[in-house]
């Protein structure tokens, strides 16, 4: 069968009641999932793995892919109404998603995360299918030293992020790498900072502390100013939804996060998350309005949000070709295929390759069905988010915390959202960045782990990140990305004295 | 006097016919380290598929993963042995005792129910480097050309090249990951040159030709496997190391024989079912059939082992 004819199959088996049904099932209960803080998508995934086991295994790949494409823009919603972004992976989301929600365009932000999103993963899934060869060599060309790069690269946006004052974004970042240092060290076996502390053991996690210190801190914040009278936007201005020629606008945006999205994807360990991140400070080099991110600007919503649903698709590349899988959510998808007697692996695609056109077809669909689902309920969700504030505020400090009990932690992770949450206000009150912080966490682990790793195999040389190209270009281009706004800033106060 | 007597048959009534109830009474939980999708959870759950019909109350899976296990010991220790809470047991629930945060003691806080699979452990190469046996490895890895790799520190890998590297004499270099497969693909994209990988993980990559096998951890050579009936064990090349990937169902430590029994003879008629022969046929898994006393002397044996060689190596850090 020709991949034409296959693919046209893969579509077709996702046309099917059975297929229809598993992915909008997925799909609806994805955006769910993704909404409540501390469900993530891979959690909301492994909640109905066992429900699966009666079904087809092509049948239950659906399901799974409309869950992770579901929860990636379900995520978004609660980032852009009350700053609680869903799934760490969007965070970068709530900055601009959230500025726009409170100047009163909800309908824009929201429209700005899900149209570039659906985009995104139609994209990624055709990249997936299409490019699957090619997609896997990348995944093995990066070896520690050219993780360690990437996550130089994505921390060399500090410098961008914080123009305002450059110590203290610099300062912010440090916090978060230094947060991501506590808990069992995987390269010794040993425990970190964790003061005896049992809770600490798994270090200090993604989740509560990005809910924490963004969206706790913001209800903080709210209870601040709660003398100040609270400005009324009529509903027409709040459910308004962008116009065609603003999605063409927000295209290149779009294109650049799809784009970062299908790259990272594909390298385990990386994960929607980074790319998002990556998104977020890369599509501010090419927007008009660079200069204005964080001030509520579409472009910074529409790259991030592209870049986490083009993980998706992508992140299944190492699982298919290798039988690796590279993130949690594709492990949970690797459950359900041996729970199902299949074994993916690099034969999968001569022995067994309806599988692979069975989950295109599948995320293809999802994707359609996620942008339905989505314009369908984007309405009501603004009307849910009109009520009196100190109504709003306690309805999310209570949503946060059954969120984070829902990832069965326990109140250990409570306590740790609470902490974050009035770390994060007093760092935006004293000029600190949060995001900075956030960034350091999430990239802390690549960065430490991945240059101990190159010292390994390097017996102790740092030439090896001369030696490899890729690596060398990534630390090329963070030096160049560190360097141009200063450069820039310098020029602009000699112009103007 | 009398009063008292009546109270306390009273109150001792209730229990007495709880117990005399017919077990099992409630439904029974599989409790696992494995997260949904893993190992042990899949393990669980295709049992409990093939002996739904034999045992009369719902069985479900507990997923308590993370914090090396100290999740699972926190949610098992003050449940009852009464046979309704039951642990999906793995190789490394011997392992991290000794090298990790365990607490449990397979053999003194868990009684062996039966023992469901087990898999060869490999020593794995690339499949176009040029090293076809132990003996080239190890004189690579002495003129410190060899970069080895594998799961975390204290883990199975790292074991064996901290062993090796000590019986040998040559200095470890070692990579470590923190698991989920990092390992494999750092192998195939030529980032690390020797890992430890377990058969049903590598097989399909042994048949395209992306690895090789040098060595399998097992005390005799494996036949069920055609790409591994040729294999030489480790012991044949000089190397004293036997270890494999087993799993199976223990119960905490108390629990009564006929319970055992019970779930023993119905776990095992579960093995024989075509669906479940199938199954590991399907992802290249092998049975691994134990019954309760053979199994305990395995754990014992396992411990035994376990516990010299993460003392030999320096890594036990269980405090005598």
């Amino acid at each position: 069968m020709d991949l034409f004819g296959a693919v046209v199959d893969g579509i077709l088996r996702s046309l099917t009641p059975a297929g229809l049904l598993a992915v909008f099932v997925g799909v609806a209960w994805g955006i769910v999932a993704g909404a409540l803080p501390g469900i993530t998508a891979s959690i909301g995934m492994a909640l109905v793995l066992p429900f699966t086991f009666g079904a087809d295994p092509d049948v239950a790949l659906m399901l799974l892919a409309g869950v992770y494409v579901g929860a990636e823009y379900g995520g978004s919603i609660p980032a852009i109404l009350i700053r609680a972004p869903g799934e760490p992976s969007n965070a970068p989301a709530s900055l601009d998603g959230y500025a726009m929600h409170v100047r009163g365009e909800t309908g824009r932000a929201l429209g700005f995360s899900l149209v570039p999103g659906t985009i995104a993963s139609v994209i990624g899934a055709v990249a997936m299918v299409t490019l699957l060869v090619p997609l896997s060599r990348l995944a093995l060309a990066f070896g520690p030293p050219e993780f360690f790069a990437l996550a130089i690269f994505g921390l060399s946006a500090v410098v961008g992020l914080s123009r305002r004052n450059l110590a203290k974004g610099i300062a912010s970042a440090a916090f978060g790498l230094t947060l991501a240092m506590v808990g069992v060290d995987d390269l010794s076996g040993e425990d970190r900072f964790t003061f005896g502390i049992e809770g600490l053991v798994e270090g200090i996690q993604t989740v509560p502390v990005v809910i924490g210190m963004l969206a706790v801190s913001e209800v903080f914040a709210e209870i601040d100013r709660a003398h100040e009278p609270q400005a009324s936007i009529s509903t027409k201005v709040r459910t308004a939804l962008p116009t065609l020629v603003e999605y063409v606008r927000c295209l290149p945006s779009t294109l650049l996060g799809t784009a970062i999205g299908i790259v990272v994807g594909v390298m385990p360990g990386a994960g929607a998350t980074v790319a998002s991140f990556l998104a977020y400070t890369e599509s501010r080099r090419i927007s008009k309005d660079g200069a204005r991110y964080g001030e509520g600007v579409p472009d910074a919503v529409a790259a991030p949000e592209a870049a986490n649903n083009a993980v998706v698709p992508t992140s299944m590349v190492p699982l298919l070709a290798f039988g690796i899988p590279g993130s949690t959510s594709a492990a949970i998808m690797m459950g359900a295929l041996i729970m199902h007697g299949v074994r993916p692996g690099p034969q999968l695609l001569t022995g067994r390759p309806e599988i692979i056109y069975a989950l295109f077809g599948g995320l293809l669909t999802a994707s359609i069905a996620m942008y339905l689902l989505g314009r369908l309920f984007i309405r009501p969700w603004i009307y849910i988010v009109n009520v009196p504030k100190a109504y709003m505020i306690t309805s999310i400090l209570v949503l946060v915390v059954v969120g984070i009990l829902g990832l069965e932690l326990g109140v250990f992770e409570v306590y740790m959202v609470l902490v974050a949450g009035v770390v994060g206000f007093l760092m935006q009150r004293y000029g600190y960045n949060v995001v900075a912080a956030v960034l350091g966490l999430v990239l802390g682990p690549l960065v430490e782990q991945n240059l101990r790793r190159a010292l390994v195999m390097s017996r102790g040389s740092a030439d090896i990140f001369v030696e490899r190209p890729i690596a060398l270009a990534l630390l090329l281009l963070a030096a160049a990305s560190i360097a141009y706004p200063l450069i820039v800033d310098r020029v602009k106060r000699r112009r103007s004295p | 006097m009398i009063r008292t007597v009546v109270l306390l048959v009273a109150l001792l009534a209730p229990g007495l016919v709880r117990a005399a109830e017919p077990y099992p009474s409630k439904p029974i939980e599989f409790v696992t380290q494995s997260s949904i999708g893993g190992g042990g959870d899949v393990m669980a759950r295709q049992i409990i598929e093939a002996t739904k019909d034999l045992i009369p109350q719902p069985m479900v899976v507990v997923n308590k993963p993370g914090a090396g296990g100290r999740n699972l010991e926190n949610y098992v220790k003050d449940k009852k042995p009464d046979g309704h809470t039951l642990v999906v047991t793995t190789a490394t629930s011997i392992l991290w005792y000794y090298t990790g945060a365990l607490t449990f003691s397979v053999n003194r806080d868990l009684e062996p129910i039966i023992r469901l699979q087990v898999e060869p452990n490999l020593v794995a190469v690339k499949g176009d480097s040029k090293w076809k046996t132990m003996e080239d490895l190890v004189a690579d890895a002495k003129a410190g050309k060899v970069t080895f790799g594998g799961g975390p520190i204290g883990g199975p890998e790292h074991l064996f090249f901290h062993k090796l590297a000590r019986d040998k004499g040559f200095k470890l270099n070692y990579v470590a990951y923190g698991g989920g497969g990092e390992a494999g693909t750092s192998l195939l994209g030529g980032n690390i040159d020797a890992t430890f990988l377990q058969a049903s993980e590598s097989l399909d990559h042994v048949r395209s030709g992306g690895i090789r096998y040098l060595a399998v951890a097992s005390a005799r050579r494996v036949a069920d496997i055609p790409e591994l009936k040729d294999i030489p064990t480790l012991r044949e090349q000089g190397i004293d190391f036997v270890f494999e990937h087993w799993r199976g169902i223990h119960a905490p430590a108390g629990v009564p024989a006929e319970v055992v029994e019970y779930l023993h003879a119905r776990f095992k008629q579960g093995t024989e079912r075509e669906s479940w022969k199938k199954w590991l046929a399907d992802t290249a898994q092998l049975g691994g059939y134990l019954n309760p006393s053979d199994f305990k002397a395995f754990t014992l044996e396992q411990d035994r082992l376990i516990e010299q060689v993460t003392t030999d190596a320096g890594l036990n850090k269980k405090k005598r």
